[in-house]
């Protein structure tokens, strides 16, 4: 456990599925050198098969005794999807605009399917990006205890120079937000735009979100907005918490779906095109008590009386939304006697060296080889 | 009118539209020789017959709403055509002169809504940005063609004496009667005020009383945008500290609209609305041909603004990459398709290729299709609009009653849900 926490909750009853967070983070981070294929911010319809294709069925993460669970390393082509390019450059030539490549499967094929028949079909959208669990997969699966979890903050980053290409972290975390960069041969994910978030900026998938779904701060921070929809009003839950990774993204559950219309196209009062069932799947028991107490506050609201918790999620104002806590980290350099453009060096100096790390050679390079059983802990020390 | 022709059965249209396919086309006829030219002729929509030369900018007019009957028709007549955009569209490949633009955060621009919201945005280049080849913001491409004719028309008047060549008639829409060659850019650039998409934002902060008092400096100050003041309240005043209601003026203020009786108008006694059964709103049954069992739905797309945006590579990825059908799980299996199979979409008119996509929001008697994809995504070059005919709404053409007047906001419409196709496994 990292001395602070910072999280993120998002409601998935405003997520409009536009992506727009997904180019941020892509744009900012993952359109070049081996990381086009990766998704760290994703956003995928529910029920269904998500991004990496199926990732809630390739294991990793821990059983009930706190034993890490085998994993299985999603295929590139079936499972991620290659990312295609086209042939723009003979557009001017009168050719057609056509894939250069085949197409499979994509971080969004199956955008808006869901579930149900028409006209009672359902579906929603779930943004996701790394957890940066308290307990992570990724990092118990390691044998060179590459991945470390800051304690200013509690972001999981990769120590790329230990890294060595070893992907148990892909099979040990049960969200596949760890990705294997086929360019450098090291394994790479979400960084919670820690060089953002140090300067108090948020996450850009948070910042440029269009549907304002997105809060973030410190989990100690009473005062703050994450604080009370985690822990105040327990309206946000973890994503499949059975997995035993203890994440700190927090889903708020959605709460309206549209009616059920019987055979005369009439809608059937107080009935649920979403299956509890799923939802109980996706973020647990508690996901009962939380929609209880969502309704209870939005019908106060709608009586005239007030209610914090309805005020928080209408999102009025970034400035609360996004709490990084003032000058935190400004404070935790200066303890240092840190400045300037010695600040980055308070936390990340294992990630910073990364930069410029050696490429792995890799010689068993056993990418469609599915299931890792748990590699053997390697002893601490040199590279 | 051959695709309507071809597309409509006499039946349905006559059970619904009241009048023959004969008849219709007779009133089309009626009404165009009504309209032709700048003011129409008797006074209709404006339409030009003629014209031979066009000027066209980010128009891939033919992924618009009609098939290849209309392109073959439009390509015959288009003499020459000069076309200015910042991407490589379909309807580029038809140019005969290819002028590239800036996009749209390359240039400087004011963009405002008034009526949604009351604030204008500047977009504008980057620090450093360095052009992409020779393109130009679509200011300077105008002053550039506007040089290029006063220098052409001025060296055939000195070669000749012959005033012909600057003095061009244009006894419609020039004060003078004239339209003269040999000030033209004066004319055009405001005597050298206004000649880039730079000068235009300068020009329009100071000359438009509703942008005041503002610069480009006191915007960048503010984070690039500015607040209109109180005049730009078009139909409701803009009060400093309450969001803007559209229609106040009329609503609580009693400002007439601006309509024959001054209020929200639902009555036209107009002759041909009355003639069709519409004095008063009135939903009538689709006219689409009933031998087919789908309705084809085409839905805007999520992220692409029309074409616009829709050949990006960042976004493709994020949906299937290619067109594809949205089509309902139970009819998929009775035609024997699965997710990602390619299909035919056709009827009496043509055919089109896509991925097909089973998707359980879909009716059981339609088929879904995002908007926006351009004829170079499709097999043969052949859109999704080989397949529909898009006659005009009769209703469009009245003209000289009331409210219904040839301007601006007049947006020829067609009829909804106007075309069904059928469907198969290639
Ligand atoms: S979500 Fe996965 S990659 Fe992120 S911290 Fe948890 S286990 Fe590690
Ligand atoms: S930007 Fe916000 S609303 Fe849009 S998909 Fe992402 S999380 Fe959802």
């Amino acid at each position: 456990m990292s001395k602070r926490q910072l999280a993120m909750v998002m409601d998935l009853n405003k997520c409009i599925g536009c992506q727009t967070c997904t180019v941020a983070c892509k744009t900012q981070w993952t359109n070049r050198n081996g990381r086009e294929y990766m998704y760290w911010n994703n956003v995928e319809t529910h029920p269904g098969a998500g991004y990496p294709r199926n990732w809630m069925e390739a294991g990793g993460g821990f059983d009930q005794d706190g034993n890490l669970k085998d994993g299985i390393i999603p295929d590139m082509v079936l499972d991620y999807g290659v990312p295609w390019d086209y042939n723009h450059d003979e557009l001017f030539n009168g050719s057609l605009l056509q894939t250069k490549s085949d197409l499979e499967w994509g971080p969004n094929w199956d955008e808006d399917v869901g579930g149900g028949e028409y006209p009672n079909s359902y579906f929603f959208y779930i943004p996701r990006i790394c957890n940066h669990c308290s307990n992570p997969g990724c990092l118990a699966a390691c044998p060179r205890e590459a991945i470390f979890k800051r304690e200013q903050d509690g972001i999981v980053l990769v120590d790329l120079e230990r890294c060595q290409g070893y992907r148990y972290c892909i099979a040990g975390c049960p969200y596949k937000k760890i990705y294997f960069n086929p360019k450098i041969s090291k394994s790479e994910k979400c960084i919670f735009c820690f060089p953002r978030v140090e300067k108090g900026l948020p996450p850009a998938c948070a910042h440029q979100c269009v549907g304002r779904i997105r809060w973030v701060g410190f989990l100690d921070d009473e005062e703050g907005q994450v604080y009370k929809l985690v822990h105040k009003y327990k309206v946000a839950l973890p994503l499949r918490p059975d997995f035993g990774t203890q994440p700190n993204v927090y889903y708020v559950p959605p709460l309206f779906d549209p009616p059920k219309f019987d055979d005369n196209m009439a809608p059937i009062e107080n009935s649920r095109r979403i299956p509890m069932e799923y939802l109980e799947l996706l973020f647990g028991k508690e996901v009962h008590q939380a929609l209880e107490t969502l309704r209870k506050e939005m019908e106060k609201r709608a009586r005239g009386e007030e209610s914090e918790l309805m005020d928080i999620l209408i999102a009025y104002s970034h400035r609360d939304m996004f709490r990084l806590d003032n000058n935190y980290y400004q404070q935790e350099a200066a303890k240092k006697g840190l400045k300037g453009s010695e600040f980055f060096k308070i936390i990340d100096q294992r990630y910073l060296q990364g930069a410029n790390t050696q490429r792995v050679e890799i010689k068993d390079y056993t990418f469609h080889e599915k299931v890792l059983p748990l590699p053997q802990k390697e002893k601490h020390g040199g590279h | 009118m051959e695709d309507f022709d071809k597309l409509y059965e006499e039946d349905t249209f006559k059970e619904v539209m009241g009048m023959s396919k004969e008849q219709y086309k007779k009133k089309v006829e009626e009404m165009l020789a009504k309209s032709e030219g700048d003011k129409g002729i008797g006074h209709g929509k404006s339409y030009w017959k003629d014209v031979q030369t066009f000027l066209l900018f980010a128009d891939a007019r033919f992924r618009r709403n009609k098939g290849s009957t209309y392109k073959k028709a439009f390509l015959e007549k288009a003499k020459f055509i000069a076309y200015v955009d910042f991407r490589m569209s379909d309807f580029a490949n038809y140019a005969d002169i290819l002028l590239p633009a800036k996009s749209h955060y390359e240039v400087w621009d004011l963009r405002t809504n008034p009526g949604y919201h009351r604030f204008a945005n500047l977009a504008h280049p980057p620090t450093n940005l360095k052009p992409v080849g020779e393109a130009k913001s679509e200011w300077e491409i105008c002053t550039m063609i506007v040089e290029k004719i006063q220098e052409i028309a001025m060296k055939k008047y000195k070669e000749t004496g012959d005033k012909k060549y600057i003095k061009i008639p244009d006894p419609e829409l020039s004060k003078t009667g004239y339209r003269d060659l040999d000030t033209l850019v004066d004319e055009y650039t405001i005597n050298g005020q206004l000649r880039d998409d730079r000068d235009a934002v300068e020009i329009a902060l100071e000359n438009t009383d509703q942008f005041k008092p503002n610069t480009i400096e006191s915007m960048f100050k503010r984070g690039g945008y500015l607040t209109l003041n109180e005049k730009a309240g078009k139909s409701s005043p803009l009060y400093p500290d309450k969001p803007y209601n559209a229609f106040e003026n009329n609503l609580f203020l009693y400002e007439r609209f601006e309509t024959l009786s001054g209020r929200i108008t639902y009555y036209v006694d107009d002759d041909l609305w009355i003639q069709e059964g519409a004095n008063v709103p009135t939903a009538k049954e689709p006219i689409r041909p009933r031998k087919f069992p789908f309705v084809l739905m085409t839905p805007h797309a999520r992220w692409s603004i029309h074409s616009t945006y829709k050949t990006s590579t960042l976004l493709l990825r994020l949906q299937r990459g290619k067109p594809y059908v949205m089509i309902n799980p139970e009819i998929a299996k009775k035609k024997g398709i699965k997710d990602g199979d390619e299909i035919r979409v056709y009827n009496t008119l043509g055919e089109f290729y896509a991925m097909a996509k089973i998707y359980p929001s879909c009716p059981k008697d339609a088929i879904l299709l995002e908007h926006g994809w351009e004829p170079f995504f499709y097999k043969g070059r052949k859109g999704h609009n080989e397949v529909v005919a898009s006659p005009l709404n009769l209703l469009e053409l009245s003209d000289g009653w009331g409210h219904l007047k040839f301007g601006g906001n007049w947006d020829g419409n067609q009829h909804a849900y106007e075309t069904s196709v059928d469907i198969e496994k290639v």
